[in-house]
This record gives C-alpha cells, sequence and structure tokens, in this order.
C-alpha cells in the first residue's frame, strides 16, 4: 500500500485534529472510514488522540498552579509562597520565604503560558545578568530555576516605596535629585562595568529603602553589553525613558542607560517628562522635530548647574551626553560641593584652628606586659567643653567602591567593618542608635580576603581633619593581613575625650598602597601615645581633587573655591560585609545633638 | 561546566526551547507513587546537560536533537524510576507490564504503549520527530517548523499530519501482528 493512499481527507483530517490538540469524537470519525483498511489505521488514530490528549492533560493533572489546599501554605520549590506584590506581562511577583536560607525574598516567576512559549526564559536571563553584578545600589539575585512548568528567580525583598510612589506623592527638591542621581550613577556604573547595559531605568525601578538607600531594580530589559540585536529590535523599554537613537531603532548603549537616568532627574523635579507621545512614531517624530520641555520652564527654581546638567543628560546627540555613569556622577557631586566659608591653605601652612576642636583623638597605650597583659591604661582625656552635648552616633553617607590609584579595578575582595564602642570593659557596635560619652574608647575591627591598606580618618562638620590610622610608629604590618579580623589601632584603642559637633569616620581599603594619598595623609596631625592629641588642620581643597582624580571620579582641575571635604564624596554607610573592587571607602557619621 | 563554557549557552538555549515542554512530558510519565521521590525539573535538566556533552563528545551523530532529547529524557526517567521503587517497573506490580515509564491515564492500557512505541520506532527519524514534537510535547507550531526544516507553519502542519497517519497505519500493524 502506497503512503498516499492513506492520506486521505478523513484520515488526515483527524491527525489534522490530533496535531491541532483539538477535540475528537470518535464515533463520527469511525463512520467516516471509507472502508476496513482505512478503518483499521483510523481506530490507532484514535488511540493516537488518547495518548496525545494524555500529554496535554498531564499540566493540568499534575498541577503547574501555586495554589494548595487552603490553609495550606503555596510552594514554589523551596520557596512558601507568601504574598503577591505585583504582577506583570510574563507573570507575577511574590512575597516568599526561602526555607534553605531562612529569609524572605522577592520571587519573581512566570505565567505558564509564558515558560509554555518559551518567553520566560527572559527571565532566566534578568537573572544571569543580575549574578554578575554585586552592589549596594544593586538588587541582589539569589537563584533561578525552572520548575513546575515555571520559570523563576528570587532576590533580596527590597522593602520601601518606588521613586514614582515618592514623586507623585511628595515630589523631590533639587539636592534630594541629586542624592538619588549619585547613587544610581553608583549603581550603573557598576552595572557597565560589568558588561551589562540595565535598559529600563525608570523612577519605577528604583527603590527607596525605610533606611534611604536606593536600590536599582527589575534587569528584565537587560542585556550583555556585546550584544549585537538585529536592526530594530532593540527597542524595549518604556517610551518615556527611551532615548531618541534606541526608537529610532539603534542597538541600546551605555548612552542610552545614561539619558534614561537623565530622564529619570527630570521627571524627579516636574512629575513630567522631556518628551511624551502617544506612540513610538509619535515620540520620534516628536524628538526629531519637537522642543523637548525645558526644565526651567518646570521649575523656575532650580540652580543653572542642575538645569545644564539634566539637559547634557538628555541630549538628543548621544555624544553630546555624558560619557559614562561615572561622569555624570562626578557632575553630579560637584554641584553638592559646598561653597567655601573661608579661605583655605594648604596642609602643611594650614593655620592652627583657633576654636575648639570639636573631637579629640588619644592613643591609649597598651601597657599590659607588666600587669598581665589585659590592662589599658589612659593617657590623656578628653577635651572638651563643659557643656558638650552627649553624642549620638547615626550611620550617613559614603562612596562606593572606586577604582585606586594602583589598581585596574577588576580584582574584587570581600570586607568587612564596624566600629566598637568600649565602655566599662564592654564592648558594642556602634550602631545608628549607640550615644558616645567622654572616657569612652573606639577601636575598629576590620577584616578582607587579601591584604589591605587601610587609613581611618576623623573630619568635623568644619573639615578639620585628622589620620587615627595608620598611627606613627605603628607595628601592625602593612598592608594588613587577610582573612583574619583586624583591630585598628593594633595595640591602642582611640579615645574620646572631646565632645563637639557632628563628627565623621572614613575608612579607607585598598589592595594597593594609595602612594598617592599617602602624602597626604602623612600630613595630618595623628594622636600619639601618651601625648595629648596634636591640633587638626583643615582639608584643601587639592585633597579632594586628588581623590576625585584617582578611580575613575569625574576627573577636575583643582580648584581654590571648592569647599568640599573628604566626607562629601561619600555617602555609602559603613555597615556589613560586601564585595568591592580596588579602593573602598565608607563613612560613618556621629551627630551631636544638644540635649 | 563553568560560566564560559560554551556547553552552558547550549543548555540554556535547549532549556529556553524545550525546556517546559520536556518538564511537562516528564510529568506525564512520572507515576503518583514515584512523584516525591524525585524533581522532574531536575531530571530534564540532567538530560540538557547530557545530551551537549554528548554532542561535544561526538559532534557528528545522525540522530535529530529532539529524538536524541525523548531518548535520554525516557532513560532517565526509567533511571530515576527504578531507583525510586527497586522492582517496581521488573516484577510484580502493575507497572511492572509496562516496559516504558506509564503515561498515567487509567483509561490507557500497557498494550496500548507497547504498540505505540514500537510503531515509533518504526517511523522513519523525521516522521518520528514530527509526531514527538507535537503529539508529545505539544510545542508551538514556529518551533515545530524550525525543528522539521519546514519553511512555514502550514507545511510543518502538513508534515506533522502524514507522520501521525503513517504511526496509526504502523500500529494498526502491530495489532494484526
Amino acid at each position: 500500500m502506497n503512503d498516499d493512499d492513506d492520506l486521505t481527507d478523513p484520515l488526515l483530517s483527524l491527525a489534522q485534529k490530533i496535531a491541532e490538540g483539538s477535540a475528537v469524537n470518535p464515533e463520527s470519525e469511525k463512520e467516516a472510514a471509507p472502508d476496513d483498511t482505512s478503518r483499521a489505521t483510523l481506530e490507532s488514530l484514535l488511540e493516537i488522540a488518547a495518548i496525545s490528549a494524555a500529554h496535554r492533560d498531564t499540566e493540568h493533572r499534575f498541577g503547574t498552579a501555586l495554589t494548595g489546599a487552603p490553609n495550606e501554605p503555596r510552594y514554589w520549590g523551596h520557596l512558601i509562597i507568601l504574598e503577591t506584590i505585583g504582577s506583570g506581562e510574563f507573570g507575577d511577583v511574590y512575597r516568599a520565604h526561602d526555607t534553605r536560607l531562612q529569609v524572605d525574598v522577592a520571587l519573581k516567576l512566570s505565567s505558564v503560558a509564558a515558560a509554555r512559549s518559551g518567553e520566560a526564559s527572559r527571565v532566566l536571563d534578568e537573572a544571569r545578568l543580575l549574578a554578575k553584578v554585586r552592589h549596594d545600589n544593586v538588587v541582589r539575585v539569589y537563584g533561578a530555576d525552572q520548575k513546575q512548568g515555571r520559570v523563576g528567580l528570587w532576590m533580596d525583598l527590597v522593602q520601601g516605596q518606588t521613586l514614582e510612589e515618592l514623586t507623585k506623592s511628595q515630589g523631590f527638591s533639587e539636592r534630594e535629585a541629586i542624592n538619588v542621581g549619585i547613587e544610581l550613577c553608583r549603581a550603573l556604573a557598576a552595572v557597565h562595568r560589568v558588561g551589562v547595559l540595565h535598559g529600563d531605568i525608570k523612577a519605577h525601578n528604583v527603590i527607596r529603602q525605610d533606611g534611604g538607600h536606593y536600590v536599582l531594580v527589575d534587569f528584565g530589559a537587560g542585556r550583555p553589553l556585546e550584544a549585537t540585536p538585529e536592526a530594530g529590535r532593540d527597542v524595549i523599554g518604556t517610551p518615556v525613558y527611551l532615548a531618541p537613537e534606541v526608537l529610532e531603532g539603534q542597538p541600546r548603549s551605555t548612552a542610552s542607560d545614561i539619558y534614561s537616568l537623565g530622564v529619570l532627574l527630570f521627571h524627579l523635579v516636574t512629575n513630567d517628562y522631556p518628551v511624551y507621545a502617544a506612540s513610538r512614531l509619535a515620540f520620534i517624530e516628536a524628538h526629531r522635530t519637537g522642543t523637548p520641555k525645558r526644565l526651567r520652564d518646570l521649575r523656575p527654581n532650580l540652580s543653572d548647574g542642575f538645569v545644564a546638567l539634566v539637559e547634557k543628560a538628555v541630549s538628543t546627540n548621544p555624544a553630546e551626553r555624558f560619557g559614562s555613569a561615572g561622569a555624570l556622577q562626578g557632575a553630579l557631586v560637584k554641584l553638592v560641593s559646598p561653597p567655601p566659608t573661608a579661605p583655605m591653605a594648604p596642609i602643611d601652612v594650614a593655620p592652627l584652628p583657633t576654636r575648639r576642636v570639636p573631637l579629640g583623638w588619644t592613643a591609649w597605650a597598651l601597657i599590659g606586659a607588666g600587669v598581665g597583659g589585659a590592662a589599658w591604661a589612659a593617657t590623656s582625656t578628653w577635651r572638651a567643653n563643659g557643656n558638650a552635648p552627649p553624642l549620638v552616633a547615626t550611620v550617613a553617607a559614603t562612596t562606593p567602591p572606586i577604582a585606586s590609584a594602583g589598581d585596574s579595578g577588576v580584582r574584587s575582595y570581600d570586607i568587612e567593618a564596624a566600629f566598637y564602642r568600649i565602655r566599662s570593659g564592654d564592648e558594642e557596635q556602634l550602631t545608628s542608635t549607640s550615644r558616645l560619652r567622654v572616657e569612652d574608647e573606639l577601636r575598629l575591627s576590620i577584616q578582607t580576603t587579601v591584604p589591605a591598606y587601610v587609613y581611618v580618618v576623623n573630619e568635623d562638620e568644619k573639615g578639620n581633619a585628622f589620620l587615627l590610622y595608620p598611627l606613627p610608629n605603628g607595628s601592625l604590618a602593612r598592608p594588613v593581613p587577610a582573612n583574619q579580623p583586624v583591630r585598628l589601632p593594633a595595640e591602642d584603642n582611640w579615645r574620646v575625650d572631646s565632645v563637639g559637633d557632628k563628627e565623621h569616620f572614613l575608612v579607607f581599603a585598598s589592595i594597593d598602597p594609595l602612594t598617592a594619598f599617602d602624602e597626604i595623609f602623612k600630613k595630618l596631625p595623628a594622636p600619639e601615645r601618651g601625648q595629648r592629641k596634636p591640633p587638626a588642620v583643615k582639608l584643601p581643597s587639592e585633597t579632594i581633587d586628588t581623590f576625585r582624580g584617582v578611580g575613575g571620579l569625574a576627573p577636575t582641575q583643582p580648584r581654590r573655591d571648592i569647599g568640599a571635604r573628604f566626607r562629601d564624596l561619600f555617602t555609602t554607610p559603613l555597615e556589613g560585609r560586601e564585595t568591592t573592587q580596588g579602593m573602598w571607602v565608607r563613612q560613618l557619621t556621629i551627630a551631636n545633638p544638644p540635649d | 561546566m563553568s560560566g564560559s563554557d560554551p556547553a552552558v549557552g547550549h543548555v540554556n538555549e535547549l532549556s529556553r526551547r524545550f525546556g517546559f515542554h520536556l518538564e511537562q512530558w516528564t510529568r506525564g510519565r512520572t507515576p503518583d507513587w514515584a512523584r516525591d521521590t524525585f524533581d522532574p525539573s531536575d531530571v530534564v535538566k540532567d538530560t540538557l546537560l547530557e545530551v551537549v556533552r554528548e554532542e561535544d563528545a561526538e559532534p557528528s551523530r545522525d540522530e535529530a536533537l529532539l529524538l536524541r532529547l525523548r531518548r535520554t529524557l525516557y532513560e532517565n526517567v526509567r533511571a530515576r524510576l527504578r531507583r525510586a521503587r527497586p522492582g517496581r517497573l521488573t516484577a510484580g506490580s502493575d507497572d511492572a507490564d509496562c516496559p516504558e515509564p506509564p503515561l498515567h491515564d487509567a483509561r490507557l492500557g500497557p498494550e496500548l504503549f507497547r504498540r505505540y512505541e514500537v510503531a515509533l520506532t518504526r517511523l522513519d527519524p523525521a516522521d518520528r520527530e514530527a509526531v514527538i514534537a507535537r503529539g508529545e510535547l505539544g510545542l508551538p507550531w514556529p518551533e515545530v517548523a524550525d525543528l522539521l526544516d519546514k519553511s512555514s507553519v502550514a507545511a510543518a502542519r502538513l508534515s506533522v499530519s502524514r507522520a501521525l497517519v503513517r504511526l496509526a497505519r504502523e500500529m494498526s500493524h502491530e495489532r494484526r501482528r
């Protein structure tokens, strides 16, 4: 029998129904068979139809649904679904509990339909991109998997409000927008550094955590920088935030991420967008022929510098935008550098302060060799005025990792640092709720996974600075050894012997010696054992410009009129363990509120 | 395997194209008594990796991709079932009569599956792939067209329909033996 003899209409018609997954009525199909041979084949086709239907039915019988029995937890893999916190085109986002890590997480889970079509693989792509990025301002991914017919990724549960919610509810001042911009530039620089484009920077995708930290989330539109999408296939994102060249079909780039960030800054201070249209073509037309809304028209009181910065970021021509996230960050930092309150002198000729130095530091020497090795003796006292208010430690500001002068910026290492207060023999880690008193002693505990050069600087609100570490003639080898807790100072504590205004403690760590900074640090006075601490000096503007020039921040020429100090560059709190590259800088700010 | 291993990209690509459907197929071949003993998604992942490694080791294999996937998955499911309950598939149980991991549907007996599997082996590879792609896995038509090297979805539909008729004919012959 020839194959084609069997391919008569009734058989082929039934086979087509099976192939399409359509319902089949066995009785009516049997009646259509013209002869016994065809009838036998047709009966087998009906058996195939039953097998095929059973295959399709497994989805329903074995369940891809997350719903469990009433009052029983719903599971996806080892995650317990707690509640739905968002929905999207490809699925839902849940608050879930990771039963292995014992933490609550955000679970982004595809729908079964998206998994069936293969579209859900984008969730895995997103997870892979996120896994490349390690940064305080970028949401951290824990894992990704394909289970129960769905694709999912689980990550940090970032609790707070989106910038979109905040923009609508309260709006942003220029200063607040700048702070947001600085943090997002850090995030974006970290993202770009590992060869990833975010692709959808917008107010909805940035969350201000309850502690005031900004976190970039949702890499669903991201892709590797080196990917070469087909022409016109890279128009992904939110139209009001999309750069004009992307709307016209050119591939996305770091410049298009910069554009989106510029739009975000525009949006924060105006609750509006530079360009708005009803369709993609209308957007293109508006960019080509229309005039973008001017920031100045919407918020006349904005500073010239901020307006110029935002308009540069959202330039139609990508070449006219900031060349990198770091460049944009540098420009933002410049905007918030405070004007000088008095002429600044170079460090080596700085006049000694004539007013009270708010916070005095004294090294406590270990004299225990002859007294059992455990006794600590005061060698000086807090030099304070009598009505000094108590101190309240608050964690504030600092910076992301930036490459050090001698480092390529590509080596990663883990670092953990914390200040401890010693009072009456008890140690307590300094937190935002800690309070300091005269006679308190402090030390820093630091641990790194590579040998690191560490510096600790104290600076007051007026710019007076001390070098707390390294101490002159200190016995601890430099760099400090890796993979063990190291206390600084090695054999002493710092002792609070005066109380004053707000104080900032900056901790620097670097894989390589910071040759350029060494010279600066050497000029700072340091407390010595058995002596009252020397008077502090102000940091000159050149110091700050040196910092900017090292590690990829926006280079600037030294300017005498820059009043910025160390602390103005850094806004990341000193807390917890993290992974970093090159130079790491964190700050602890202690406020001295009046009683 | 490391992240830079090309095999990782290959596995990811196969997972994107077939992962969901292979997992459903595996669920269908997992008896109720074995459902808590292994995770179908893990079997699929192991299978994808195994197939990619086989291909790396012997790139000139003359077996269509989907057939290799199905065969390897089939063997892996059987192995898991054996480990889950030794002897269950060899004697003394309902499943012992069925040499293949059963597709659990009360209306379908093991004899039907035996004839189906035997008939499937008698088809030429292209027809076999067509039946598996659409009849078993329910892959989307564009994917089926791509697998069968057809220029259009319509052409793929016709190929699958013809393959199903040929399969039915083989099953009919097997019934008469």
